[in-house]
C-alpha cells in the first residue's frame, strides 16, 4: 500500500486517532492537510517533517463550513489536489442522563460531531466531482451502532454519522466517490484519557467486553488506510468495526 | 519497512485457504503470496488448484483436493499443513456454492437444501474448528470467512436463494460468536461480505442476472475477483489486530441503500 504524493485531508490530527493516522498516512508517502481547533496540530506536522513527510497545518474550526472549505482548498492548492480525506475531529461529552442535557449541550455535540463531518464531506465532496472522484472516511463509533447510558447525544451524533455516511456514499457512488465510516470501540487517547483512569468506569467498560483493553490508537489506523486506498475499491457505504469484538455480543 | 507496511505484512504467515481453485479464492491465493505467506490451497477441483497455482510464482505452496463439507478432507488437509509447514496462521473459509437451482421455498428440493448446508455452513465450521485449534497452540492467528451481502439481507428482489441467504447469514452470526469466544486468546475471526463479483458463482453467463447485478449495485457496475484482495490483506494481517467478530461489506453500496 502506498500513498505516494496522494493529498489527504484529516480533521483532528493534534492528537489520538487523528494524530495515529496522519503519522500513518505521511510514512506511505502521502502529503498530509491537518485541519483542527487545537494547535498541537503543529506538533504532529513537526513531527512528520522530521521523519521527512509532507504536512501542513490548518488551523480549522470544524464547525464553521467556510473555515472547512477554506483549509480543504488549502490542501488541493498545496499539495496537487485532494485524494482522500479522514474526517475524524470529534467531542465526547461528559457522561449525563438524557432529562438534564441542556439545548447548549446538545447542540455543542451535533455541531462538532455531526455538522462537522457533514461540512467536511460538502467541501471534499465538491472537491471530488471536479476531478472524478476520491475517497472519504469518517470516524463514527460504536455509539453510532449501539448505546450506552448516559452518553444519549453522542450516540445519536455517531449514529447520525452512520446515516450520511451512507447517504454520501449511494448518492455519489457513480461518480468515483467513496463514502465509508470506522467504528471504533474503545481506545486510549486523551478524549479517553480521565475514563479510563476511573477503575469504576474500567470495571463497568469491560464487565461485558471480551477483549479486556483499549485500544492504542495505531491499531485504528490500518483501517482508515485501508478504506482510503486503492485496495478498498468496491468498498463503499460501509461501517468498519474495530471494537475488540465489543459489539458482537 | 514503516509502520504502516508492516502491520499489512504477512511474510512468513502460513495460510490455508478452501475454495483456492476459482474465483475469490484464487484472488486471497494471489494476495498472500505476492505479501510473502506460505500457502496450503483446498479445492474440489484439481484443476482449479493447478491453474491458481500456475499463477503465484515462487510460493512455497501446498494443494489438497477434498470437499468441504467432508469433516475428514478438513482435518486431512489441516494435517497436511502443520506436516508441512508446522503451524497456521491464517485459514480462509472461503469454499462455498450459490442454491443449486434457485427457487422460492415452497419447490425447493431438499437435496439443494442440504448440499448447500453441507458445504457453506458445515464446511465453514469444520474449516474453522480444525484452524482455531492449530492457532490456540501457537498464540493466536486469523480467520477470514466469505459470508456474503445475502448474509445480511434477503436475496429474492434479484434471485430467490433460501439455502445460500440462511447459511450466509448463519456464517457471519458463526463468526461473532466466535470472535467473542476467542478474543482473549489473540485469534481474530471476522467474515467478508462481498457483493456481486464477476466470480462463476455469479452465473457471469446469464445476461439477464448480469443486467440486474449492475442495476442493483449503487457503484453502478460489479467487481472484479481481484477487488476483494485488499480486504482480505486487511483482516490477514495485524492491521487488523483489534478488529474480532465482525462482517466487512464489499458491495459497492448494495447494504448501504
Amino acid at each position: 500500500m502506498t500513498f505516494e504524493n496522494k493529498s489527504v485531508f484529516i480533521s483532528g490530527a493534534a492528537t489520538g486517532i487523528g494524530r495515529a493516522t496522519a503519522l500513518a498516512f505521511a510514512s506511505q508517502g502521502a502529503k498530509v492537510l491537518i485541519a483542527d481547533v487545537d494547535k498541537r496540530a503543529a506538533d504532529v506536522v513537526a513531527e512528520i517533517s522530521g521523519m521527512g513527510g509532507v504536512a501542513q497545518f490548518a488551523q480549522c474550526d470544524v464547525t464553521d463550513a467556510a473555515q472547512v472549505r477554506a483549509a480543504v482548498a488549502k490542501a488541493v492548492q498545496d499539495h496537487g489536489g485532494l485524494h482522500a480525506a479522514f474526517n475524524n475531529a470529534g467531542v465526547l461529552p461528559k457522561p449525563e442522563p438524557m432529562h438534564e442535557v441542556t439545548d447548549a449541550g446538545f447542540d455543542r455535540v451535533m455541531e462538532v460531531d455531526l455538522k462537522g463531518v457533514f461540512h467536511c464531506m460538502q467541501a471534499q465532496i465538491a472537491q471530488f466531482l471536479t476531478t472524478g472522484g476520491g475517497a472519504i472516511v469518517n470516524t463514527a463509533s460504536v455509539a453510532g451502532l449501539i448505546a450506552d447510558p448516559m452518553m444519549s447525544v453522542y450516540v445519536a451524533a455517531k449514529h447520525a454519522v452512520v446515516g450520511l455516511t451512507k447517504a454520501a456514499a449511494v448518492e455519489y457512488a457513480t461518480r468515483g466517490i467513496r463514502v465509508n465510516a470506522i467504528a471504533p470501540g474503545f481506545v486510549a487517547t486523551p478524549m479517553t484519557e480521565a475514563w479510563l483512569e476511573d477503575e469504576d468506569f474500567r470495571e463497568e467498560m469491560f464487565k461485558h467486553n471480551i477483549i479486556g483493553r483499549a485500544a492504542d490508537p495505531a491499531e485504528i489506523s490500518g483501517t482508515v488506510l485501508h478504506l482510503c486506498s486503492e485496495a478498498a475499491s468496491f468498498t463503499n457505504g460501509t461501517v468498519h468495526v474495530v471494537d475488540g469484538g465489543q459489539t458482537a455480543h | 519497512m514503516t509502520t504502516a507496511q508492516k502491520i499489512f505484512d504477512v511474510t512468513g504467515k502460513v495460510a490455508f485457504i478452501t475454495g483456492a481453485g476459482s474465483g475469490l479464492g484464487r484472488a486471497m491465493a494471489e494476495v498472500l503470496a505476492a505479501n510473502g505467506a506460505k500457502l496450503v490451497l483446498f479445492d474440489v477441483s484439481a484443476k482449479g488448484l493447478a491453474t491458481t497455482v500456475s499463477g503465484l510464482g515462487a510460493t512455497e505452496v501446498e494443494t489438497v483436493v477434498g470437499d468441504v463439507s467432508d469433516e475428514a478432507a478438513v482435518e486431512g488437509a489441516i494435517a497436511t499443513c502443520i506436516g508441512r509447514f508446522g503451524r497456521l496462521d491464517i485459514a480462509c473459509a472461503n469454499a462455498g456454492i450459490a442454491d443449486p437451482e434457485p427457487a422460492r421455498l415452497d419447490g425447493y428440493k431438499s437435496e439443494n437444501w442440504h448440499k448447500t448446508v453441507g458445504i457453506n455452513l458445515d464446511g465453514v465450521f469444520y474449516v474453522n474448528r480444525a484452524a482455531i485449534r492449530e492457532m490456540l497452540k501457537t498464540g493466536g492467528g486469523k480467520v477470514i470467512n466469505t459470508a456474503s451481502m445475502w448474509g445480511l439481507a434477503g436475496a429474492a428482489a434479484v434471485a430467490p436463494l433460501p439455502a445460500y441467504t440462511a447459511t450466509k447469514g448463519a456464517v457471519v452470526n458463526l463468526t461473532r460468536e466466535l470472535g467473542l469466544e476467542y478474543a482473549k486468546d489473540n485469534v481474530q475471526v471476522n467474515a467478508i461480505c462481498p457483493g456481486f463479483f464477476d466470480t462463476a458463482i455469479g452465473d457471469p453467463n446469464d445476461p439477464d442476472f448480469a443486467k440486474a447485478t449492475v442495476e442493483f449495485t449503487p457503484m453502478g457496475r460489479t467487481a472484479k475477483a481481484e477487488e476483494i484482495m485488499g480486504s482480505v490483506l486487511y483482516l490477514a494481517s495485524s492491521a487488523s489486530d483489534f478488529v474480532t467478530g465482525t462482517s466487512l461489506v464489499i458491495d459497492g453500496g448494495c447494504a448501504a441503500r
